[in-house]
């Protein structure tokens, strides 16, 4: 569960991170952003990247495993954000409520299932 | 020095790649198999796959012992897990030495304990051992040969990072269908996303070499004395006795499992034929980055209890290390993963996989970029006409051949003489042919031929599996034996991308005169 946190977190901050490329802006969404845009999206997509490492330092418990494994599913999520700019790009907006929706359970889930 | 440092950076890239390229798209691609070299000489073992794990391994196995073995000087159980569901015994005589060298093993089913006699095979060790050490060459000589070529995919990596101009303008970008522009899209992509494990993986790779490569710096250890002289104890056998009656075993396999936060994997009893037997626990595999992780797969902690009192004698911890020792052992422990649980497993697969397309991506690049130059000439550069078919035999026959290991295995009657060396030789073969083939057909031919016959063999290896072994794929996954089913499904998954790979790589899909787009046709196999 941990690991799949970790995985649809950096997906979302990858997403976040391809929004913040003027490129993939106007790919997914037809127009060039703003200065201001650009950076709240970086801004948001480093934060989520940081976010995405804690359940992976749970996970794994020692640190050194945890960052090598972190390190994995961050190639991971970044070739499906490629992957999705390719091939689904029509779609990014269903793959990001889906990881959204994901994550959110992801967190909530645990609590109710050990109270 | 040409034009700059960007450019002579892009022509060490260029050359150190491709001198080594085939060779390193070999290392890159049995390396990442050999992540789940237990799981595959599993699955070439099927003589075991009936065995369903009961609810008392450990209990059952002393149960077998006693019966088999009464007289040894020591017991070893490898207790069945997550990626070997076997349960192996082994024991050694009295002044005999136990494991690998001396005394006897024998495999027994986890649940009834039946002796089980699974057939010789050279399993996932064959593919382990040819990513470092190759095959059939002295043993120094083939290390030597392993790290030149982890030299230069390390000279490749850094100036490959150089060349790269806009590695984060195109991070996430993929232009299929753009002929020589898609081939270098997919090499840096696979190269860039997964940078950190690259280099993590050659770098580590180095420094496992360092002893072959630089043997001046090495303190050697002190020669080893001769061996004990096992014989003499051997031939007085002591005379019969009863066993000792041992303390139950679960109660100190719960203390230890505790006490590591890590099953049990393997479990010694030793002295029995003293008067005081003591049991000695090991887990399951190191769960630190930090400790020494050899070519033994559990993990360093013991714990040792006196067998008629189950009282703990000792336990020994994590030894102490240099900061430099534990850094040697952490890069160590990277590469060989053995502290890797199965996610982590899995994704350092996929990275591994990611390496292997890279590597295929660079050398199809090679020949893509040349074959666009020499569009209008009359005839190939030698060099390009070559390296153009060597790709062929280094890339689709090496797939090709891998499948075919799989199906040697099943294929070779189970008691053959030298079968595993059957199963090695078949590999060679199929290779061979493979390497020749593409010298006799056109090269589109050739790719999409070899690329075809691959994803037949491999989607056709669960049927395989089911017509001659016990559990099908889907009755794999009814038992709820991953371990058998994911070579399964993992061969169905490459056999898919083998078959697309051929289907776009299939000769008249572009049109002849743009051998810029007919090289493009080609797809790198081994996704």
């Amino acid at each position: 569960m941990l690991v799949w946190l970790s995985l649809v977190l950096c997906y979302l901050a990858f997403l976040a991170l391809a929004l913040a490329m003027p490129r993939h802006h106007e790919q997914l969404r037809g127009r060039k952003p703003g200065r201001g845009l650009v950076w709240l999206l970086r801004i948001t997509g480093a934060v989520l990247l940081g976010l995405s490492a804690w359940p992976a330092l749970i996970w794994w418990g020692n640190p050194a495993v945890a960052v090598s494994s972190w390190l994995g599913i961050l190639s991971v999520a970044a070739f499906a954000v490629a992957m999705m700019l390719t091939y689904a790009s029509g779609w990014w907006r269903t793959t990001l409520a889906g990881a959204g929706t994901a994550a959110i359970l992801l967190l909530v889930l645990p609590v109710f299932l050990h109270p | 020095m040409k034009n700059g440092f960007r450019q002579s950076m892009a022509w060490l890239h260029t050359w150190t790649g491709l001198l080594l390229g085939w060779l390193l798209f070999a290392i890159f691609l049995t390396g990442t198999i050999a992540y789940f070299r237990s799981e595959v000489t599993y699955w070439m073992r099927p003589e075991l796959h009936g065995s369903v794990q009961g609810a008392d391994p450990a209990g059952l196995a002393l149960a077998r012992l006693a019966e088999v073995a009464p007289q040894a000087a020591s017991w070893n159980i490898t207790l069945p897990d997550e990626r070997n569901p076997v349960l192996a015994l082994s024991w050694a005589k009295p002044g005999e030495q136990a494991g690998r060298r001396g005394g006897e093993t024998m495999v027994i089913d986890a649940a009834t304990g039946a002796t089980l006699s699974p057939r010789p095979t050279a399993g996932g060790e064959f593919l382990y051992r040819f990513h470092f050490e190759l095959y059939g060459l002295p043993r120094s000589f083939a290390r030597w040969i392993v790290g030149i070529a982890t030299m230069a995919m390390f000279v490749a990596i850094i100036s490959g990072v150089i060349t790269h101009k806009k590695i984060f303008k195109e991070f996430f970008t993929f232009r299929p269908g753009k002929g020589q522009r898609s081939w270098l899209d997919i090499h840096n992509m696979t190269a860039v996303l997964a940078l950190p494990y690259h280099v993590m993986i050659t770098f580590s790779g180095l420094v496992l070499f360092a002893a072959t490569l630089m043997p001046l710096v090495v303190d050697r250890p002190a020669p080893r004395g001769p061996a004990p002289q096992a014989s003499a104890a051997v031939a007085a056998l002591p005379p019969p006795r009863a066993l000792p009656q041992l303390v139950p075993l679960a109660p100190l396999l719960a203390q230890a499992e505790a006490a590591w936060a890590m099953p049990v994997g393997r479990i010694g009893i030793e002295k029995l034929d003293g008067p005081r037997p003591e049991i000695v626990l090991v887990p399951q595999r190191n769960s630190v980055l930090t400790v020494q992780s050899g070519s033994g797969a559990n993990g360093v902690e013991r714990m040792r209890f006196d067998g008629l009192s189950g009282a703990l004698i000792e336990q020994t911890g994590r030894p102490e290390a240099s900061a430099t020792a534990k850094v040697n052992h952490a890069l160590g422990a990277l590469h060989r993963a053995r502290f890797a649980d199965t996610a982590l497993r899995w994704l350092f697969f996929v990275a591994g996989l990611a390496g292997t397309v890279m590597v295929g991506s660079g050398l199809v690049l090679w020949v893509s970029k040349r074959a666009a130059r020499h569009s209008r000439a009359e005839r190939q550069p030698r060099g390009l006409w070559l390296v153009e078919r060597l790709n062929i035999g280094g890339i689709a026959g090496l797939t090709l051949a891998t499948a075919g290991y799989f199906w040697a295995n099943r294929l070779i009657p189970a008691d053959a003489p030298e079968r595993a060396l059957l199963e090695i030789r078949a590999f060679f073969l199929i290779w061979l042919a493979a390497a020749v083939w593409p010298f006799l057909r056109p090269p589109a031919k050739a790719w999409s031929e070899q690329l075809g016959l691959a994803a037949l063999l491999l989607l056709a290896l669960p049927p395989l599996n089911a017509a001659t072994g016990p559990s099908s794929l889907l009755q794999a996954m009814g038992q709820g034996n991953w371990v058998l089913a994911s070579v399964d499904l993992m061969a169905i998954l490459c056999g898919l991308a083998c078959a697309h790979a051929a289907w776009r790589a299939r000769p008249g899909r572009v049109k002849a005169p743009k051998p810029r787009a007919r090289v493009q046709a080609s797809q790198v196999p081994g996704e």
